[in-house]
């Protein structure tokens, strides 16, 4: 049987309640720990890394770069790094597929509603504010995603993914099969409708005076009798995949050749817009479809009534550049390139001899040159030649990518929690609160334990019964310790003393005032009572 | 553990480190490294508690208001630096320190000892034990802390004290009693010499008078007369309200000086002493002699403490049979709110023996704590007055023991019958 | 009873005037003031200048911009009345250290005075307390009562408005303390602290200090300091490279740290003689006078200044150390090739950056703090201890 007292007087006890309220608070810490590092700590399959050697990575891509001499960082934790970059229209940010989706924290909105509780997918708020205000201080966004949770990031820019697969029904590559379309653009830096290439834009095709040497290379760019140097490795730079070196000829294309692998597309009515300079560069042939309700099939038509959405028919833009300025005129202006496939740049694409296996499996394409193209176009912002200064930096997104153990995960998180809490405005108020609530807390709570010292404590208590004192001031009670007194003086039993005459009393007694006190059964005054109560112990030490 | 010093430096280091990294203030990012440092590098240097303590008292059995001296010894056994560590003697907050204080701040290389010295003085009687010793180590900078205790303690027992009361007994009224050993006419175990007789196997060699022999040529022994020895019966009130009054000032605290110099007269005169204490429950010493008797006697009068409601009668009815014919008894009570007091002081009248009934004033002692109305205080001692001329109409000798009255003052006031 | 054994005086004891002149507490004291008086002079060169075009604005004429500085407020205050105390007392008209010799010499007086007034009785405190009140408030009201009252007796009844400027001379010596007060509260409160034995002073100047690199902070903090251009000189923005002591660390990092350190010394080392004394303070008589007590009251506070000067040091060294741990950080994930995790760290851009440092400096605490667990020294010293105990005796 449970004794139910003593089980509630113990967990009401104070020592309890204490390790109650401890086990709470650790569990809630750990709990809000736990989802905080759940939805950034997934483990699963690394790809699209630009430090990673697989197929599937961007490995080459990088390497290319560095052989190039361009500076590469790695950006593990979050975007709001941006803001640090000392030379953003130097720059490149690389996004290549957004794996990962953020973490909701509540943030300022600067508008009416003040604080936004919940965020979107992929990049918080911050970040993507981050993100446009770096390319509006003129750095160069490469952003390749299409299942991934950049949707929030395009948006910004007015852009839409479709988020489903593309494919095309002529445009694929026969031998890899339905999910590598080709996409083709004949006119990539023709921006807008009308015939006007803006192919100035590209340092490595510029030759204003057209006389078959660029105008870093030219020694008169405007003069195209100008004498101009020999091109050869040494001073090709940047610009080295546009320049055979065995035929000595450069390659001015404006054309793109490029191969995808599981593409998806942009929603048409909001891809072009040049009010907005977002300019669709590529697009699908007319035989592409985008597979609405994703059955891998073809189902256009009236399945409406069936529940059933219908696959949508192309041509859809695949490729969309969006400019701070208008046409990217400006070499130092921002600018973003949109690409809805993930795996442009992946090693098996980019550059098939990286491995073996890969040789031979997959065709020729333009990637790479189309790559390398962006790169020197956001690097050569100078007139002084195809090689970059000091400054160039291209920074690859690593933040959304997954790590291979939980390790590097960790890490990652560290440094987000890190940089967000001291970067963006509603976590720094978070911050201060909690470290000036921490202090407040600790100078409020923590002591320190007494100093020893010896104390001489003898506890003083009385034991009196207050309450009987009033009783001993009644009549009767006086009354009472006046008869004990006359029966013990004259050594009577109670029996003999209760069987007295009043006379025999009367004579014991003899003080005329004590026998009228004992016989008057009155109210008496307190003063009367002193008075009879002297006379009793006066009447005691005489007849003693 | 962290001290409060050290709380506060830590999360002011992340603090300043976190707001630095907010607002790209490197002085705020380095003073915060640095507090962190600080805290790092002092968490190396950690103080131990391998002590071995000694402690040594100049007496373990004192008398109440006599003073201890305590040398505490404190060696460092251990191959580290005890570092900067305080030490505290726990001494019972019923002590007083007299000279000296019980702590000290050490810092002992390994081997090395020192010693703390400090008197206290006992103003209560009863059970006390010093110790253990507490061990603080506290970080030089006050970072952190660690306590731990020693388990060296020392028994302390305070006895009542002792009065001398033999001229008081001598000059008061009291009835001669028959004290001390005295002798009876026939042979037996005793002192005095009562005549000479042959010499059987199993006489001691020691009681041969050899004079006797050298006469007479015959073994002769020396025969002794018998002692007889009186019991004295010491019956202690010691329930719950022999507590009124304060706590050095009440009826048990004077109760147990008057039972300890009682016994201790008697014991010095070689008569045998029995302690009756009667509470909540009812404690015998049987009637004994010598120094072994006055130690337990003084032994369970320090260990007294008011609790219970026994009535005397009971304690005197259980006890008859083994009170000894003609044996004075002593009775120290208030005598307050027993109503069994009076037909047991005449059971114990009735079968001869001496009674003297020692009453501390109950109400003078609790005039001492409250505030008693005047009318209502003459009251209660008329009636504490009619109640001791009751007890003393029946042939016991009263004594009504006034607070402010020494006990060799108030025996010599005996009220006879 | 037991008599208290009569033990032979000896010549060093607890009482506090002996205490205040043993040589252990005087290094405490003397080296709490001496870092006090560097951190001043060091805080003045980080902290106290204006801007270059700040001052190229003022064009010659005399500017002011909220910087640990104390010669151009009062120089600009010289230039609309006479300042009450002396110039070289204030430290106009001169440079470098020199500026800083006449405030200290009043800081030193008051110290002087207020330690003194301190050994005297409460009584007499408060009365010199109220005396300085009275006299400052007539100086204040007096000479504008006077004015008023001479004017409504030549003039007649009249409202006092126009009198005011009598007061504002009073305030004009209030203004010369504000100014001083910027730069050496901290030092008289300081050395008040440390030689007038006040806990609550030292922690006071210490968060006065702490407070004028925030507002610094605050003030230069490019948001703000875009805003609202009050010419302060703010820090570099970058921590610079490490070409000092062997390239362990940069030169601005080497002058915070060395701020950073001297604000631990002063406040530890004036902490220290306080906390010794008032122990001291707290023992009865007979133990002031106790050899056992003497003797480890010795060790305590030898132990306090080998402990003060060991710590300092180390953790001036480990903080330089967390300081550069970045780069050893980069080295060592350089050297697990192969790894996709590594390649990003290598090359991260955190890394590069304030949160690189700060995380890889917080690593290498976490690493300095585990070390205890590592390396047995405290049993190392002891076993050296023993045995040069031992050789001794």
């Amino acid at each position: 049987m449970v004794d139910w007292n003593r089980f509630s007087k113990r967990i009401t006890s104070q020592k309890y309640r204490r390790n109650a309220l401890l086990f709470s608070f650790w569990t809630l810490l750990i709990l809000l720990a736990s989802s905080i590092a759940v939805s950034y700590v997934i483990p699963g399959e690394t790809q699209q890394s630009a430090y990673g050697n697989d197929w599937n990575d961007l490995g080459s891509f990088r390497e290319e770069l560095n052989d190039l001499d361009i500076p590469t960082t790695a950006l593990v934790s979050s975007p709001l790094l941006l803001s640090e970059v000392e030379y953003p229209e130097e720059s490149v940010f690389v996004i290549s597929g957004v794996e990962r989706d953020t973490i909701s924290l509540p943030r300022f909105t600067g508008d009416e509603d003040v604080v936004q509780f919940s965020e979107g997918d992929g990049y918080t708020s911050s970040e993507i504010v981050a993100i446009a205000e770096y390319v509006e201080r003129g750095g160069t966004v490469l952003l390749m995603d299409d299942f991934g949770y950049s949707s929030n990031l395009a948006k910004q820019f007015g852009l839409e993914y479709t988020g489903h697969s593309l494919y095309d029904g002529e445009s694929y590559d026969r031998e890899l099969g339905y999910n590598f379309v080709w996409v083709n653009t004949t006119s990539a830096y023709n921006f807008t409708t009308t015939p006007n290439s803006q192919k100035s834009v590209n340092p490595c095709i510029r030759d204003v005076d057209d006389d078959g040497v660029i105008d870093l290379l030219d020694g008169d760019p405007n003069d195209p009798n100008a004498l101009n140097p020999v091109i050869n490795l040494l001073n090709v730079g940047l610009c080295a995949h546009r320049f055979d070196f065995k035929t000595g000829e450069w390659d001015f294309s404006e054309e793109y050749n490029l191969l995808t692998n599981g593409l998806s597309g942009f929603d048409k009515t909001s891809a072009y817009n040049p009010s907005e300079h977002r300019y669709v560069v590529a697009r699908t042939t007319l035989d592409s479809w985008m597979d609405n309700n994703d059955d891998g099939n073809y189902t256009i038509g009236g399945y409406e009534a069936l529940g059933i959405q219908g696959d949508e028919q192309g041509p859809f833009p695949v490729y969309v550049r969006y400019c701070e300025n208008i046409l990217c005129r400006s070499s130092t202006s921002g600018r973003i390139h949109f690409v809805s496939d993930g795996s442009m740049l992946i090693n098996s694409l980019y550059d098939p001899e990286f491995d073996e296996f890969y040789s031979g499996l997959v065709p020729k394409n333009d990637n790479r040159k189309w790559a390398l193209d962006i790169i020197a176009e956001s690097l050569l912002v100078a007139d002084s030649g195809t090689n970059i200064s000091s400054n160039a930096l291209v920074i690859f997104d690593e933040s959304r990518h997954q790590q291979q153990n939980i390790f590097g995960d960790t890490y990652n998180l560290i440094y987000y929690l890190l940089i967000y809490f001291t970067n963006d405005w509603m976590a720094m108020l978070i911050l201060f609160l909690i470290l000036f609530i921490s202090l407040e807390a600790i100078i409020i709570r923590k002591e320190d334990p007494e100093d020893w010292r010896h104390i001489f404590r003898i506890i003083y208590y009385g034991f009196g019964d207050a309450t009987r004192y009033e009783y001993y001031q009644k009549s009767d009670k006086i009354r009472q310790v006046l008869l004990t007194r006359v029966r013990n003086i004259n050594t009577l039993s109670r029996e003999e003393f209760d069987a007295l005459p009043a006379a025999e009393l009367q004579n014991m007694v003899k003080d005329p005032v004590l026998i009228r006190f004992i016989f008057e059964d009155r109210k008496y005054r307190p003063d009367e009572l002193v008075g009879v109560v002297k006379r009793i112990k006066e009447w005691g030490n005489l007849n003693n | 553990m962290w001290t409060r010093k050290g709380t506060i430096l830590l999360a002011s280091g992340v603090s300043l480190i976190l707001i630095g990294m907010m607002i790209s203030n490197f002085q705020f990012i380095i003073i915060g490294l640095t507090f962190i440092a600080f805290l790092s590098i002092n968490g190396w240097v950690d103080g131990h508690s391998e002590l071995e303590i000694n402690r040594e008292l100049s007496a373990y059995n004192v008398y109440k208001g006599d003073k201890i001296m305590v040398d505490l010894t404190i060696s460092n056994k251990s191959y580290k630096r005890t570092q900067q560590i305080e030490i505290f003697d726990n001494v019972p907050h019923e002590m007083k320190l007299h000279s000296g204080i019980n702590k000290m701040k050490i810092n002992l290389g390994p081997g090395q000892s020192t010693k703390i010295s400090y008197y206290v003085r006992c103003p209560l009687r009863g059970y006390y034990t010093i110790g253990p010793v507490s061990v603080r180590y506290r970080n030089v900078f006050n970072l952190f802390v660690n306590e731990s205790k020693i388990d060296s303690r020392s028994d302390v027992t305070v006895f009542p004290q002792v009065r001398d009361i033999e001229e008081a007994l001598l000059k008061s009224d009291v009835p001669n009693m028959y004290t001390g050993a005295t002798t009876l006419k026939t042979p037996g175990p005793g002192m005095e010499f009562y005549s000479l007789r042959e010499y059987v196997p199993g006489d001691s060699f020691r009681s041969i008078n050899w004079k006797a022999f050298a006469r007479t040529g015959e073994l002769m022994v020396n025969e002794k007369t018998r002692d007889a020895v009186t019991d004295v019966f010491i019956f202690l009130d010691t329930r719950d309200v022999a507590r009124i009054g304060t706590v050095l000032k009440n009826s048990l605290e004077m109760g147990t000086i008057a039972a300890a110099s009682v016994a201790s007269h008697f014991l010095k005169r070689r008569d045998s002493v029995a302690l009756v204490t009667y509470g909540s429950k009812m404690d015998y010493l049987g009637p004994e002699t010598g120094d072994k008797q006055n130690f337990k006697i003084l032994s369970n009068l320090a260990a007294v403490s008011a609790s219970g409601s026994m009535p005397l009668q009971a304690v005197t009815n259980a006890l008859t049979s083994r009170i000894s014919r003609g044996s004075p008894v002593f009775i120290i009570s208030s005598l307050e709110g027993d109503g069994t007091t009076l037909p047991a002081i005449r059971s114990l009248a009735g079968r001869g023996h001496e009674v003297i009934v020692l009453s501390p004033s109950s109400i003078d002692l609790e005039r001492l704590v409250s505030r008693i109305p005047r009318l209502s205080y003459e009251v209660l001692k008329l009636e504490r007055q009619n109640r001791l001329t009751a007890i003393s109409g029946y042939g016991a000798k009263v004594i009504d023991w006034m607070p402010d009255i020494e006990l060799s003052q108030a025996l010599m006031q005996v009220k006879g019958s | 009873m037991m008599d208290i054994v009569q033990k032979e005086k000896p010549r060093e004891t607890l009482h506090l005037p002996l205490l205040r002149k043993k040589w252990q507490i005087l290094t405490f004291q003397i080296l709490s003031t001496f870092s006090l008086l560097i951190i001043m002079i060091r805080m003045n060169n980080l902290y106290g200048s204006c801007t270059d075009e700040f001052i190229l604005l003022a064009e010659g004429s005399s500017y002011w911009c909220p910087a640990y500085e104390h010669t151009r407020g009062l120089v600009w205050l010289s230039n609309t009345h006479d300042p009450l105390i002396p110039n070289f007392l204030l430290g106009i008209g001169q440079s470098g250290l020199s500026s800083f010799s006449g405030p200290l010499i009043l800081c030193i007086m008051v110290t002087i005075s207020w330690s003194y007034m301190l050994t005297k009785g409460q009584k007499l405190q408060n009365n010199i307390k109220k005396g300085v009140g009275v006299v400052l408030a007539l100086w204040i009201f007096l000479p504008f009562l006077f004015a008023w009252i001479s004017s409504m007796a030549f003039n007649g009844p009249e409202w006092p408005l126009k009198h005011f400027g009598s007061l504002f001379s009073p305030m004009g010596f209030f203004l010369e303390l504000v100014f001083l007060g910027v730069v050496f509260a901290p030092i008289l409160t300081g050395l008040m602290g440390i030689w007038g034995l006040s806990r609550r002073l030292l922690t006071w100047a210490m968060g006065y200090f702490l407070l004028v690199i925030g507002i610094h902070a605050i003030l230069t903090f490019e948001e703000i300091s875009g805003a609202f251009d009050l010419g302060l000189l703010a820090l570099p923005s970058q921590i610079g490279e490490s070409s000092m002591m062997g390239g362990l660390i940069s030169p601005l990092a080497f002058d915070l740290l060395v701020i950073s350190i001297l604000l631990l010394i002063f406040l530890e080392s004036g902490l220290a003689a306080i906390t010794h004394l008032e122990y001291a303070m707290s023992l009865p008589e007979s133990s002031k006078n106790d050899i056992e007590y003497i003797k480890q009251f010795n060790n305590v506070i030898n132990s306090h200044l080998v402990h003060l000067v060991v710590i300092i040091s180390l953790t001036s060294f480990a903080t330089i150390l967390a300081l550069q741990f970045d780069d050893l950080l980069v080295s060592f994930v350089g050297i697990m090739q192969g790894s996709q995790w590594s390649g990003q760290v290598q090359e991260s851009l955190e890394l590069q950056m304030t949160y690189g440092k700060v995380i890889s400096a917080s690593l290498f605490m976490l690493v300095v703090a585990g070390l205890r667990y590592v390396i047995p020294w405290q049993r190392l010293i002891g076993y050296i201890e023993l045995n040069i105990n031992n050789l001794r005796s």
